[in-house]
């Protein structure tokens, strides 16, 4: 594909304030079996992001992002969870798809906690996260429960619900107090197979009505409900001839907007130095189809697409087109000293239109790479 | 086959999940005992290994993509759309 | 319950071999432990004490480790420090037959060789219930 010119570029303003929203979509809690009793060590980690994306005119976001969480037993029946995580975003954006650069600069600052009753047969836990920024303030609360199927424990059944209210605030954009509320329900099971195998299959159903345009595009309206299903399958294996372990896992994902996706992903562990240093090299494969709404850029005008006429919703979002993606990325985590790992990650992404599996991509699209390097400490006492 | 259009897709995953839960009960394999347990006990061999790892994820994938989540629920929503 | 305790034997730290049959006579405390098994933590320490201050009275705490690999299991005891015996299983036979369900799990052996209690997992609350158990098979009075 040859384009000079992008006609479209993901409006850097609104993917800067995605990056900064999104990492308000927190999963509240790790789902499915976790330890079988409530942990025995309090645990702290800290880790820091430097994310940045562009496009072959050099157009960049820039994310910084610092959080921390810890983990800690109550007594023998409780423990719980606390996190706080704060992003900067900086970075140019063009309004248009002419070359005019905005300045974006954003804080976001989110707290998450939670708190677990662990019992014989499973757990219980409730969660709540908050997550504030200049114009998106997000509220959730879940409550996710464990059950072991018997004392065995190889099988554990896993529901869980979790609503998030939203309010969304652009004034110089004509948005006021706008609300979005969703909901979702969780249903999994994890499954030891063997000494060497565990596996996972988690079903997902989400449901949502409120504000969904995106008010930083000109040209943006957007259905006022939203529901959709995903399925997600994990398989962890061990190799104990290299004690090494192979991390898979498959989503599958539809909704109501029309977009379906596919995500396949690889991590592979291997210890090395006597288990003093881990390498992880991954893979992800990414593919989805366009929302019904979405408005493909039409080349042939030298400006913007419009709509047509009787069009009750659209969209000009990347993000809301057809496109494929692959991640490759590598983690090394090296043991410090006693119970302290220091861990390193850096990861390149690659999203193109002409990489969709199914559906109409456009074309017209430029192509959009980020690369992201993530700095952690870990330790437990 | 009618009964695998797309909408049923949804209705048939969640079906799919609670009979997964009586495997336990068909299988002919040899569960895993309780002292076997020390290699499902490393970190990778669970769901939940870095916790701040998976949140950038979904941070910086959510983003981007349209597909959302997966893992957990609650978590509060996002001004990606 | 009521039934005789399996006999084994096992390896020590020292390697020489531990046999049940030699313990007769003694109250035995059989712990089955692993160095990836959160509440084993919690548990060396009030094994510690159960041996400190009734082991001249008849007590004998055997724990029984079952890690694949020895090293796992040093590095465990080297922060745990245990004043009792410890035995390896790496095999498992000897969970298998004491029919052990979770981890870790305790039983009591009583003077005659015969299983008198089994408790699976370990709590600090009750652990205090255990050591009463323990106390009043001992014949020690308080």
């Amino acid at each position: 594909m040859a384009v000079t010119e992008p006609w479209l570029s993901p409006s850097q303003a609104a993917v800067g304030k995605a990056l900064l929203a999104a990492a308000s979509l927190l999963p509240c809690l790790p789902s499915g079996a976790r330890a079988e009793t409530a942990p025995t060590f309090t645990s702290v980690s800290y880790k820091y992001l430097d994310y940045l994306d562009f496009q072959p005119d050099a157009e960049r976001v820039r994310v910084i992002a610092n959080a921390v969480n810890v983990v800690s037993p109550i007594n023998e029946r409780w423990s719980f969870s606390a996190g706080a995580v704060t992003d900067a975003v900086s970075g140019a954006s063009p309004r248009y798809y002419t070359n005019a650069l905005t300045k974006l600069e954003d804080y976001r600052r989110a707290q998450n906690i939670s708190l677990t009753r662990w019992g014989s047969s499973g757990s219980v836990t409730l969660s709540h996260a908050r997550s504030a920024e200049r114009d998106y303030i997000s509220k959730s609360l879940g409550i996710t429960g464990v059950w072991y199927v018997d004392d065995t424990k190889n099988t554990a059944v896993t529901a869980g619900l979790g609503a998030a209210r939203d309010v969304i605030d652009v004034p110089a954009r004509g948005v006021n107090n706008e609300g979005k509320s969703v909901n979702d329900f969780l249903l999994g099971v994890t499954q030891v197979l063997t000494r060497n195998d565990v596996g996972q299959l988690i079903a997902r159903y989400t449901t949502g009505h409120g504000y969904y345009t995106d008010p930083y595009k000109s040209i943006d309206e957007r259905p006022r409900e939203r529901s959709g299903y995903s399925a997600l399958v994990r398989w962890n294996h061990h190799f104990p001839s290299l004690e090494s372990s192979v991390r898979s896992s498959y989503r599958w994902y539809q909704d109501s907007f029309g977009i379906r996706a596919h995500t396949l992903g690889f991590e592979y562990v291997q210890p090395l130095a006597n288990g003093r240093l881990v390498v992880t090299p991954l893979v992800r494969w990414y593919t989805q189809t366009a929302a019904n709404f979405y408005l493909p850029a039409n080349p042939g005008r030298n400006g913007r697409t419009y709509p047509a006429e009787d069009a009750v919703y659209y969209s000009q979002d990347q993000r809301l087109s057809a496109f494929g993606a692959q991640t490759l990325g590598i983690k090394s985590a090296i043991r410090v000293s006693g119970n302290t790992w220091f861990d390193i990650k850096y990861e390149g992404y690659k999203q193109r239109g002409q990489w969709a599996l199914a559906g109409r991509s456009d074309a017209s699209l430029a192509p959009f790479n980020a690369r992201s390097v993530q700095v952690g400490i870990s330790t437990r006492f | 086959m009618r009964l695998v259009s797309s909408n049923n897709l949804p209705r048939l995953f969640f079906l799919a999940v609670a009979a997964a839960a009586l495997l336990p009960a068909c299988s002919s394999v040899t569960p895993v005992a309780a002292w076997e347990k020390g290699t499902l006990a490393r970190p990778e061999m669970t769901f939940d290994w870095d916790r701040l790892e998976s949140d950038y994820a979904e941070h910086t994938y959510n983003s981007k993509e349209s597909a959302a989540g997966g893992a957990g629920v609650g978590g509060g929503g996002c001004g990606c759309n | 319950m009521g039934a005789p305790a399996p006999d084994f034997n096992l390896p020590g730290l020292d390697n020489l071999p531990i046999d049940l049959k030699s313990l007769v006579g003694k109250l035995i405390y059989l712990d089955f432990w692993a160095s990836w098994c959160g509440p084993c933590r919690l548990s060396f320490p009030w094994m510690n004490e159960l041996h400190d201050q009734l082991g001249d009275q008849g007590l004998h705490i055997l724990a029984v480790n079952v890690d694949a690999k020895r090293s796992d299991a040093m590095r465990f005891l080297a922060e745990a420090r245990p004043t009792f015996q410890v035995a390896f299983d790496p095999a498992g036979l000897t969970p298998r037959a004491y029919n052990v369900r979770a981890m870790p799990t305790s039983v009591i052996i009583d003077r005659r060789g015969v299983i008198a209690a089994s408790h699976a997992g370990f709590s600090t609350s009750n652990a205090a219930l255990v050591r009463r158990e323990i106390e009043r098979l001992l014949g020690v009075s308080r």
